[in-house]
Order: structure tokens, then C-alpha cells, then sequence
């Protein structure tokens, strides 16, 4: 069993192989051995490592694939259910978890946190995308035009 | 936290999951985004996750690259397979092993069946592991295993095959991004080996070669030119198919068969039809070419030397030709 120590203070006691997940912790337990003391994982809140770890868990008995992505198309496109409940959050906790997967290197966890945004941005007009994710629209108005133009010149390439 | 809080490298990262209808409209978003959009790293990514594809065109962009795998949806022309070796496993991994291959002192044999035939000798590449089979062992070692979308080179010929693809990767059908990336991979496995060197050198000469073949052989421009020249169509023709094998020919151009007693131009030659009197018409700069690399039996005839009234039917047959 291995001990986690959040941000603000709170600790969780995982399974190894759990914890290992995170390449972050498992090149730490490495380097100091085995030892009780908990490792202090100061980006991360008690809130968002409880969700990290549950991903971990539920994806414990997963392959950890040497490979790059390359061979693994399928897996690019496609979010499994299971992972699409879990990152079924609001925007900030999502944006979180993948600040968290980022930082704790976990890269299946960072690509369905991306992934999810990814969907989220995918078949929206600009004013929508703007209003997702409160983007403040700060292109001067001949720019606007522009880019009205060349969007349209595109979706005329598009249908060529 | 809002999303262009995000890192750049976190927003690539997410950017690279959408595909060239979704990004431009968040390209128009903001500004920030807008430059986003156009980030090389994130139209690699595009590439690499739609398509499945590590390589592109040196002088080209990644988005250039995008728009060469969307237009080869099947990849008949552009081998995703091919993707896992990079370079930098291609000189970790597989140099050595396959200078080790074509160096050995020992004479090679499949390493499964146990046969010597030096031209059915294959290396298998797939995630991590190499063999040294002959081409049916290679066969069966690949369909073992369901999802093991190995690479085959014929050692003796420097020649790439992709069993998921059941084409020869690289050469004159492939797109100009996977010949460039086979040239510099096959560099990469052959350059610290003298033997290798020499093969590389054999392998780059046959290509030019079968680039010459298809664009000054037999071409409507070629007959239209100012000037062309006669020779042997079988010669040609085994001229190309050694090429095609990985081979350079050794014979001298035949064209005594296009020579008539009085060492003019024989007026019985026609074109096509694979028989002795057969002729191609090449331009004079592949001709010229030609003479000199592989040496000449026989005249040197031109368009120049068919103007009298005795080669009226070969004249009438050239024009007939249906050459395109």
C-alpha cells in the first residue's frame, strides 16, 4: 500500500499497483525505495486525487502499453463508456483532472480528459465554442469579416 | 480556470483531437485560438491520431501532409503501418541487427525453416522484435497473430512490403511522403555497413531508373519531341523488369536487331509487340544515358534517319501508335 498526502492535507492510502498508474509516483517509489512515509502531491486537491484514484482503480487491470499511441487508433477516437460517466463533471473539475493526469503523468487519464473537451468544441459554430467555454471574441471587426470569408471559401473547398 | 488558461501544450494536445472541419470554426473563436489552429504540433497530431501516420514530406507542413492522407483514404499510397518504426527506433532497434544480417560470415539461412535462398531471405519488423525468415516463415510468423502489422524488407534487395497493405512500400506507387521516409529509414538501417552503403547506392539507381522508364519510354511526348531514338524493345523490357527486381542489368543495349545488312535501320521494325525488331522510342537525353552506363551493340538510330520512302509503313505504324 502506498499513501497519498493532497494538496490540503488530506491522505489516501492506495494499492500499489493502483498508485502506479502515475508514472510521477511509480518513478518515485522507485528512487526512495520502500518507505511509509506519504508522498505529498502539492498540484493536486483532495477532491480531484479521490476522482484520479477512482479512475486508477477502475483501470488497475488495464495494459500499461510501451508503445506510442500509434498503433492504437481506435482508442484515439473513441471514449469508453465507463470514462465518459466519469468525465461527466463540470467544466473547472474537468480541466482539473487534466491538470492533475498531466502532472501526475498518467497518459490514458489526460487523453479522455482531452478527448472530452476535444467533443465539446466538435460540430459547434464560433459563438457557440465562445459560449462554452466563455471565450471573449477579441478579433477587430475586419477580422470577423475575414474570417466569415474564409471559413466560407472553405466549406466551398470542402464540397468540391 | 477557463480553458485558454490551459497550457499550450495541453491545448495542443486537445486541438489534436479534432479534425479540418472543427478546427476552423474554433480558429475563429479568439485570437489566441486562431493561432492555435495553425500550430504545427497540433496538425501532426491530426495526422497521427486520424490517420494513423508519423511521417510527412520533409519540405512540406503537417498540414500539407493532412491533406495527402485524406486524399488516400484506403492508403494505397501512404502505409500506416510503416509509422511504428521511427526513426529513432529504426536506429535503436533495427540498425544493428540488420547490419548484422547482411554482414554475416556464415551464410544466412530462414531462421524457422532452415532453407538457403539467399533471394526469398527476409527481415520482419514489427513493435520491438525482428526476424530473419524466409518469405513463407515471414508469412506465417505475421498471420500468427491477429493485430501484428509487421514490416518485411528482402534483405537482398532493400525492398519493403507491408503484409496489411499487400504492396511494396516506397516505390513508384507510393506517395512522395512514404518514398522519402523509406529512402532516409533504409539509410538509417544500412549506412554503417560498406556492404550496406553499396546496396543503398543499387536500390536509389534502380529507382531513378523506373522514374526515367515511365516518363521517357514509349511517351507521346517523347514522339512528339524534337528528336528521339530507337531501341530494342526486349532489351527494355528486361532492362525494366531487373530493375523492378532490385537488379541493374549487365548487358549492353541489343540493338543489332533494329540493324539491317547495310547497318541502316531496318525497315521491317515496328513498334510494340514484344519480338525481335520490336523497338521502343526513348528521349535523347535517357538514350544518351543509357549508352553510357550500359554500353551499345548494334546502330544508333534517331527519328532523323526514317524520312526515306522504303520507311513509309513504319511511319504510318509510329502514327498509329495510340501512345498516350
Amino acid at each position: 500500500m502506498v499513501q497519498l498526502l493532497s494538496s490540503d492535507n488530506e491522505t489516501f492510502t492506495v494499492d500499489k499497483q493502483v498508485a502506479e498508474r502515475s508514472i510521477l509516483i511509480k518513478n518515485m517509489l522507485e528512487d526512495v525505495g520502500e518507505s511509509d512515509a506519504p508522498i505529498p502531491l502539492p498540484n493536486v486537491t483532495a477532491k480531484i486525487l479521490k476522482k484520479v484514484i477512482d479512475w486508477c482503480e477502475h483501470h488497475r487491470g488495464d495494459p500499461v502499453s510501451q508503445q506510442e499511441e500509434i498503433n492504437d487508433r481506435k482508442r484515439l477516437t473513441e471514449i469508453d463508456e465507463w470514462d465518459q460517466k466519469f468525465m461527466e463533471v463540470d467544466q473547472e473539475t474537468l480541466f482539473e483532472i487534466i491538470l492533475a493526469a498531466n502532472y501526475l503523468d498518467i497518459k490514458p487519464l489526460l487523453d479522455i480528459g482531452c478527448k472530452t473537451v476535444a467533443n465539446m468544441i466538435k460540430g459547434k459554430s464560433p459563438e457557440e465554442i465562445r459560449r462554452t467555454f466563455n471565450i471573449v471574441n477579441d478579433f477587430t471587426p475586419e477580422v470577423r469579416q475575414f474570417g466569415i470569408i474564409s471559413h466560407c471559401y472553405f466549406l466551398a473547398m470542402l464540397s468540391t | 480556470m477557463l480553458l485558454p488558461q490551459l497550457s499550450e501544450e495541453l491545448l495542443i494536445n486537445i486541438i489534436g483531437f479534432l479534425n479540418d472541419e472543427d478546427i476552423v470554426p474554433f480558429g475563429q473563436t479568439c485570437r489566441q485560438f486562431r493561432q492555435l489552429s495553425s500550430n504545427e504540433s497540433v496538425w501532426k497530431l491530426m495526422v497521427l491520431r486520424q490517420f494513423g501516420v508519423s511521417y510527412k514530406v520533409q519540405e512540406e507542413s503537417w498540414k500539407d501532409m493532412y491533406e495527402r492522407c485524406k486524399d488516400d483514404p484506403r492508403h494505397n499510397r501512404i502505409c500506416p503501418h510503416l509509422s511504428f518504426i521511427t526513426p529513432r527506433i529504426a536506429q535503436r532497434h533495427y540498425a544493428h541487427r540488420y547490419q548484422a544480417a547482411i554482414e554475416s560470415k556464415t551464410k544466412l539461412t530462414c531462421n524457422a525453416c532452415r532453407k538457403h535462398d539467399e533471394s526469398s531471405l527476409c527481415f520482419y519488423m514489427w513493435p520491438g522484435r525482428t526476424r530473419v525468415y524466409c518469405k513463407e516463415c515471414c508469412y506465417r510468423y505475421h498471420a500468427a497473430e491477429k493485430g501484428r502489422h509487421g514490416i518485411l524488407i528482402r534483405i537482398n534487395m532493400l525492398q519493403l512490403y507491408c503484409y496489411t497493405c499487400s504492396r511494396i512500400l516506397g516505390e513508384t506507387r507510393g506517395d512522395p511522403s512514404e518514398a522519402q521516409y523509406i529512402d532516409n529509414l533504409l539509410e538509417t538501417l544500412t549506412e554503417g555497413s560498406e556492404k550496406g552503403r553499396l546496396e543503398m547506392k543499387k536500390r536509389r539507381r534502380c529507382l531513378a531508373e523506373r522514374e526515367m522508364y515511365y516518363n521517357e519510354v514509349d511517351k507521346l511526348s517523347v514522339l512528339r519531341g524534337e528528336q528521339y531514338y530507337f531501341i530494342d524493345r526486349l532489351w527494355m523490357t528486361k532492362w525494366f523488369l531487373s530493375l523492378c527486381d532490385g537488379r541493374i542489368a549487365a548487358e549492353k543495349v541489343t540493338n543489332q536487331h533494329l540493324t539491317s545488312d547495310a547497318g541502316r535501320f531496318s525497315h521491317d521494325a515496328r513498334p510494340n509487340g514484344s519480338f525481335s525488331g520490336g523497338f521502343s522510342i526513348v528521349s535523347p537525353a535517357l538514350w544518351h544515358y543509357l549508352v553510357e552506363e550500359y554500353g551499345i551493340e548494334g546502330g544508333t538510330f534517331t527519328s532523323d534517319d526514317i524520312g526515306d520512302a522504303e520507311y513509309d509503313d513504319l511511319r504510318h505504324a509510329l502514327e498509329h501508335w495510340g501512345i498516350t
